[in-house]
């Protein structure tokens, strides 16, 4: 593993020393698409890159944040209110689109990298991310009950290890080459993930980089899903069809001891 | 080992799936019951989504039911036309159930739904059950001889319209009543998950006063249909039929009745049933906590389905 590590990266700053110089910032990744299939219990990528300045590279003037970010989904988050002596689904929040997968990671916790304002133009950190709620059928009273609704999706995510925060998840191994590992859990969404690597000098922006993986079920748990989905009705009487072939086959095998 | 369920959506341990669905076997054979109704609280309580779980649940019970129904064929304890009678009420049911659970799930209830349906039967099946075995198992102790039924005797059934000739049964009664009680297996199997064997066979004995030997063989003729009607009705409507999860607790639950048979002839049936009694009633109680304690997570976040809504 180190050695074909370090052979990427020095094939990566060979080929950096001639395309650096436009390019502050090159990344690149050990995988760009990640197969699910009926065993996956989540993935792990490596990410590593260099940038122009990194020979006097000092880690009290430069940063690196990487994102990943999931497709968008709809969502609709609940809370339980007691009503009648039981706890039911009261309260109610839908969310047009909310990232279905969500992971930063930096070199320095973000607050220590730049300011507010700037984590927030570039959506950086779990708090800056967007949630945009369905104003239509907004029934949450007040802004303290959308911030205390964001926040739980949020933490419902982070329990789900879907979003992740790593505040020092970007390491540099010497001579200016930094890397990450990005991890996914079993339950990932399946579609296009956004990985982007911004460059921080003394708290401003100056280079981002976007590339993008691919997420995709594969093999037969997702042709077992496409057929769910596409064909739901074929898909119920294939089910029941398979259900009554293994009960038979059940009665016959046990019929004979 | 993990295994990825597709439809669920979540990693689970093959052999704590394998245990449940042969755990549920067990007891099927030890008590000569479908075990559904334990099966998807289970599979609830394993971390499986409850709407997949319901729908996984009836897709296994076909299988479980053919599996049944053809050792009453082969014994010639099956009442076809009876069963028809029941299925005609089961279609419907089974319609009108997999409404409510649609309507419930696009306003977010569904969950509620199912929690307090099994609280509800489980807790009147349960506590009838324990309180009959134990009366038996008194009775034993004293020695006093149990009271004896009258079979045969009329009742409110035999006064309605429409009457029909179940030669199997040696009835001839009005098909109003089990078209109604085939109606209400149809609502329980698809918004429960389960064959409503523990419904039907008791209101077959004591309403339409079947004879107790085509009892079992029609009920699972009857709940193969209904759970295969519902089976589709959800994968049609909710995709939420898992057939990798259903596989894995069938195979569980094919070798685990087969000791579960063995196993019963050793205990005396008071005993059993009283065993099993118990059983249901710790499974709803649980479930009862669940909805009146404050839960720990107060919030519940769930993709969104445009169309439902």
């Amino acid at each position: 593993m180190s050695i074909i590590f370090k052979l990427f990266l020095s094939i990566l700053l060979f080929v950096g020393t001639s395309s650096v110089a436009k390019a502050d910032l090159v990344t690149d990744l050990s995988e760009r698409r990640i197969d699910i299939n009926s065993t996956f219990t989540g993935a792990s990528l490596l990410l590593f890159g260099t940038f122009t300045e990194a020979f006097d590279y000092d880690p009290k003037r430069h940063d690196i944040v990487i994102t990943v970010k999931g497709p968008n989904k709809p969502m609709i988050l609940r809370k339980k209110a007691k009503k009648g002596g039981i706890w039911i689904n009261y309260f109610r929040e839908e969310y047009m689109e909310i990232p279905s997968y969500y992971s930063v990671l930096s070199s320095r916790p973000l607050e220590d990298i730049s300011d507010k304002p700037t984590l927030g133009k570039y959506g950086l950190g779990t708090s800056f991310l967007f949630f945009n709620p369905n104003l239509n059928r907004q029934r949450l009273p007040d802004e303290k009950a959308w911030l205390d609704f964001r926040n739980a999706a949020v933490r419902l995510k982070k329990e789900e290890k879907l979003y992740i925060d790593q505040p020092n998840g970007v390491k540099f191994v010497g001579n200016g080459l930094f890397r990450a590992n990005v991890d996914f859990p079993a339950n990932v969404d399946v579609g296009k993930y956004e990985v982007s690597a911004y460059l921080f000098r003394d708290g401003n922006m100056i280079f981002e980089e976007h590339s993008p993986i691919t997420m995709s079920k594969f093999g037969f748990s997702n042709q077992l899903t496409q057929f769910a989905h596409n064909y739901p009705w074929t898909h119920g009487f294939a089910a029941v069809l398979f259900a009554l072939f293994s009960g038979w086959l059940a009665a016959v095998v046990f019929k004979r001891k | 080992m993990h295994i990825y369920l597709p439809i669920a959506e979540i990693s689970v341990n093959i052999f704590l799936l394998l245990a449940i669905g042969g755990g549920i076997g067990f007891l099927s054979g030890l008590f000569g019951v479908g075990g559904g109704f334990l099966l998807t609280p289970l599979l609830i309580f394993t971390g499986i989504p409850p709407a997949v779980a319901v729908a996984t649940g009836a897709n296994q019970i076909v299988a479980s039911s053919l599996s049944g129904v053809m050792a009453h064929f082969r014994r010639k304890t099956v009442d076809i036309k009876m069963g028809l009678v029941l299925l005609s009420g089961g279609i419907v049911g089974s319609f009108l159930g997999v409404g409510l659970f649609n309507w419930l799930k696009s306003v977010g209830q569904v969950d509620l739904l199912i929690s307090i349906s099994y609280v509800v039967f489980l807790g009147i099946i349960g506590s009838l059950m324990l309180a009959e075995s134990l009366r038996a198992i008194w009775r034993l102790r004293n020695g006093t001889a149990p009271p004896r039924r009258r079979p045969g005797s009329h009742n409110w059934v035999h006064k309605m319209p429409l009457k029909m000739r179940f030669r199997a049964s040696h009835l001839y009664i009005s098909a109003i009543p089990p078209i109604i009680i085939g109606m209400l297996v149809g609502v329980l199997a698809s918004i429960m998950g389960v064959g409503g064997g523990f419904i039907m066979v008791p209101a077959m004995i004591y309403i339409l006063k079947m004879p107790t030997n085509v009892v079992v063989g029609t009920s699972l003729f009857q709940i193969m249909f209904v759970t295969a009607l519902v089976t589709i009705l959800h994968s049609g409507q909710n995709q939420t039929v898992d057939v990798v999860l259903a596989t894995i607790s069938l195979v569980g639950g094919v070798i685990g009745a087969q000791f579960g048979v063995r196993f019963s002839q050793k205990l005396r049936p008071e005993l059993l049933r009283a065993l099993l009694a118990g059983m249901v009633m710790l499974v709803c109680l649980k479930l009862g906590f669940d909805l009146v304690l404050q839960p720990e997570e107060m919030f519940q976040l769930m993709p969104l389905n445009m169309a439902s809504e």
